[in-house]
């Protein structure tokens, strides 16, 4: 709770002075412009390039104004679920706002779910969307869905405009909102109405009075968490997906390489620390490392970077870290202390607190200041090579699905932009794939949407044309979204996709395998046979390939990398029985980890 | 009240109208301007009455509610009114959660763009019985309707 003193001319109708740059409502030979055509002008000030979307009866007015408009690429989707996640795969690629559009009602409704996907991992994106006339709004009328409302608890905010004059400024301050403070989607809902009518675009920007997204920490606090790391003796810096939103991942080495502290990087921040650094002692969690787990288990003080103390994180919450006092750094202050008690709260962009941090260490040490890790970092070291990644050959001699993955990593190089789905597979691919870059591993965390990877791949690609980028799905989830197949192979976007057949849901088979005595309800896809996937990528107009053996693993994947001018389908047919390790059961304490089945790593005895 | 029919009547005994929602020793007249008439009016410490300044836009006491809602918090009073400000409203909300439940449901409620504002205000005891003069004006739940308000 701020106390900003509000008086009453603090909200005024500013922002109306005429900007340099507008055109007062006319175009340039004097004629009246529409909302629309203010709306594609407003656009491209924004500085937006490509827009995913499908059109429909109440957009028809902006589809109108687009068809013209010069410096904005549409690319239309055959599903605006589809534009909603390649919205997200461009923003999460790239850092810029990712832009996705929708007629009304249906249009607007199947967009809920990236919404809901980019707010909970905290994806730039704006999403645009027509309604029906407002003289219509609240009738039931064709096509009517109140978007507005149902997006609230799902979106950063949600603007609906039924006043041509206000959609400039809307549409704007729709941008500020999402790349600025936490980023997060923001939809705009806009009447047919206002995209018709004549419009001004004077008004440049909203108030939004409420709106104050925090910057740096308060200097004393600095200070606190700087002494609690000095005097810490197992430390632990635990970076999140803020510092890759935050373009912070070379602060964060930089703070690490100062400190010697161990370092894990959750499943939203791989990449932000290199994976081949020695002091990285991976990826925590449910399906996390031993050692990153144990790390978090054992510290007596978690520095937490742009991360937010997720359930998949912190497994059973009372037996969390039990020494550990909690110094959190995060943009959001409802963040702070939301889940654990937190010592010391650094409101801030993870970039300029790291900075901050860094700063400080430096002076301190300076001055003499000392502090101690060695025997730490000395248990950390010993967890990391006592208990590698790893995985058993499967024993009916199938393809194993972590060597596919592997080798998909060794072969793409570490330039490749990797897109997962959600489930074993995208474990696999956050496992066996070393990250030595920000920005190259994309993919669903906080919502787990099945059916991210191959939309998401596709608006990476549109962002990064240069790129290789591989979309590693599973059978079950590229079957949500493979119609963004054609998207990729008419609008020329040559994405490759690695399907990791293994002919069932296999997260949810595991969970039956180990919690449900093996009775697997719903669970397996008949995906070997239905559908063929090489002949339906071939139908999409894309190149389908299939591997089924391990020989033929490095061969696949180099003819699938020698294709550079039409997406690619590999169908990797593995085993059916592979599993996921390690694994903390869910509501169990991280102490319980098991590196393989059945096998409980030993910690050593605490100091 | 037709409804009272549709529904089988409940085992117990109700308290019928005017009744039902006071307490039975109350012998004050209504609207006598004391504090004592209404609803039990136990102190509370998990009582807290929060004033929010908003943006007065439509569609902002949905938003607003529909945080509450998310966190599984139900609301006990509500009252929304204009300001001196035509673009800003005012919120009076008294909700029943405790101290550090408030702590996180407020710095939700301040991350949303239309919430200008957020000040706890001291005596919420006394804001809830305020409250419960302007609300209480209406028909009286009786049967059935009663039956679930108690």
């Amino acid at each position: 709770m701020t106390a900003t003193p509000v008086s009453s001319d603090s909200i005024t109708d500013g922002a109306t002075v005429t900007a340099p740059g507008s055109t007062g409502g006319r175009s340039a030979d004097g004629t009246p412009r529409t909302g629309a055509e203010q709306l594609v002008d407003t656009l491209r000030r924004v500085g937006v390039e490509h827009i995913f979307g499908l059109p429909g009866g109440a957009v028809l007015p902006l589809y109108d104004a687009l068809y013209e408009a010069e410096g904005i690429r549409h690319i239309l989707v055959r599903h605006e679920q589809g534009a909603g996640h390649a919205a997200q795969g461009y923003a999460a690629a790239t850092g810029k706002v990712g832009v996705c559009l929708a007629t009304s009602g249906p249009g607007a409704t199947n967009l809920v779910t990236p919404l809901a996907d980019a707010n909970m991992d905290s994806v730039p994106i704006v999403a645009i969307t027509g309604n029906v006339a407002s003289t219509a709004i609240g009738s039931d009328a064709f096509q009517e869905a109140d978007i507005r409302s149902i997006s609230m608890p799902v979106t950063k905010h949600s603007f609906f405009v039924t006043r041509p004059d206000e959609i400039a400024a809307t549409i704007a301050s729709a941008f500020h909102l999402a790349a600025s403070g936490r980023p997060g989607p923001v939809l705009v809902d806009i009447t047919k109405d206002a995209l018709t009518a004549h419009a001004t675009d004077e008004l440049r920007q909203l108030p939004m009075p409420g709106y104050r997204p925090a910057s740096v920490p308060a200097p004393q606090e600095v200070r606190d968490a700087v002494e609690l790391m000095l005097t810490a003796r197992r430390p632990v810096l635990y970076v999140g997906g803020g510092c890759i939103r935050a373009e912070a991942h070379e602060q964060v080495r930089a703070l690490a390489e100062l400190t010697g502290m161990p370092v894990v990087t959750t499943l939203m921040a791989r990449g932000a620390f290199p994976d081949s650094h020695p002091q990285h002692m991976g990826m925590p969690g449910m399906h996390g490392t031993v050692s990153a787990v144990a790390a978090l288990q054992k510290s007596d003080l978690i520095v937490s970077l742009g991360a937010r103390f997720d359930d998949r994180v912190t497994g059973a919450k009372d037996s969390f870290a039990p020494g550990a006092k909690i110094v959190h750094a995060d943009i959001d202050p409802a963040e702070i202390g939301k889940n654990f008690p937190t010592e010391v709260g650094l409101l801030g962009d993870a970039r300029s607190t790291i900075q901050l941090l860094i700063t400080e260490w430096t002076r301190r040490t300076a001055e003499g200041a000392t502090y101690d890790y060695a025997a730490w970092n000395a248990r950390c070291r010993g967890w990391k090579s006592r208990y590698p990644l790893g995985y058993d050959e499967p024993s009916d001699g199938a393809l194993a699905p972590q060597y596919v993955i592997e080798r998909l990593g060794v072969l793409a190089g570490p330039d490749a932009i990797f897109a997962s789905g959600v489930g074993q597979h995208q474990m696999w691919a956050s496992q066996f794939i070393g990250y030595e870059q920000p920005r190259r591993w994309l993919n669903s965390g906080g919502l787990g949407t099945m059916g991210y990877a191959v939309p998401a791949a596709m608006g990476a690609k549109v962002a990064m044309p240069g790129s290789t980028v591989w979309a590693i799905d599973g059978d079950g989830c590229f079957q949500m979204t493979n119609q963004e197949l054609a998207t990729c192979a008419v609008e020329g976007i040559p994405i490759k996709v690695a399907i990791i057949n293994n002919a069932a849901l296999g997260m949810v088979k595991q969970w039956q395998a180990l919690f449900y005595s093996e009775r697997f309800s719903a669970s397996q896809l008949p995906s070997a046979q239905i559908p063929d996937f090489t002949t339906l990528a071939q139908a999409y107009g894309c190149v389908g390939l299939r591997c089924d053996t391990r020989e033929d693993v490095d061969r696949t994947i180099e003819q699938a990398m020698a294709v550079d001018d039409q997406p690619v389908v590999v169908d990797f047919r593995v085993s059916k029985d592979s599993m996921v390790w390690p694994m903390v059961p869910a509501g169990t304490s991280n102490d319980a980890i098991q590196h393989a089945r059945d096998l409980t790593p030993d910690f050593g005895e605490d100091e | 009240m037709t409804l009272l029919h549709d529904y089988p009547l409940p085992d117990r005994d109700v308290p019928t109208a005017p009744e039902a929602h006071r307490p039975p020793t109350s012998t004050l007249p209504r609207r006598s301007g004391t504090t004592t008439k209404g609803t039990p009016m136990r102190p509370d410490r998990n009582r807290h009455a929060l004033s929010v300044l908003v943006e007065n836009n439509p569609g902002v006491l949905a938003r607003v509610s529909v945080l509450f809602a998310r966190r599984n918090f139900n609301i006990d009073h509500l009252v929304v009114g204009p300001t001196e400000d035509n673009k800003v409203s005012r919120m009076t909300i008294v909700v029943n959660v405790n101290a550090e439940q408030l702590h996180k449901v407020t710095s939700q409620l301040d991350k949303l763009v239309e919430v200008i504002h957020i000040q706890e205000l001291d005596d919420a005891d006394a804001i809830r019985t305020q409250l419960w003069e302007i609300n209480d004006n209406g028909p009286r739940p009786v049967g059935a309707m009663a039956a679930a308000a108690f």
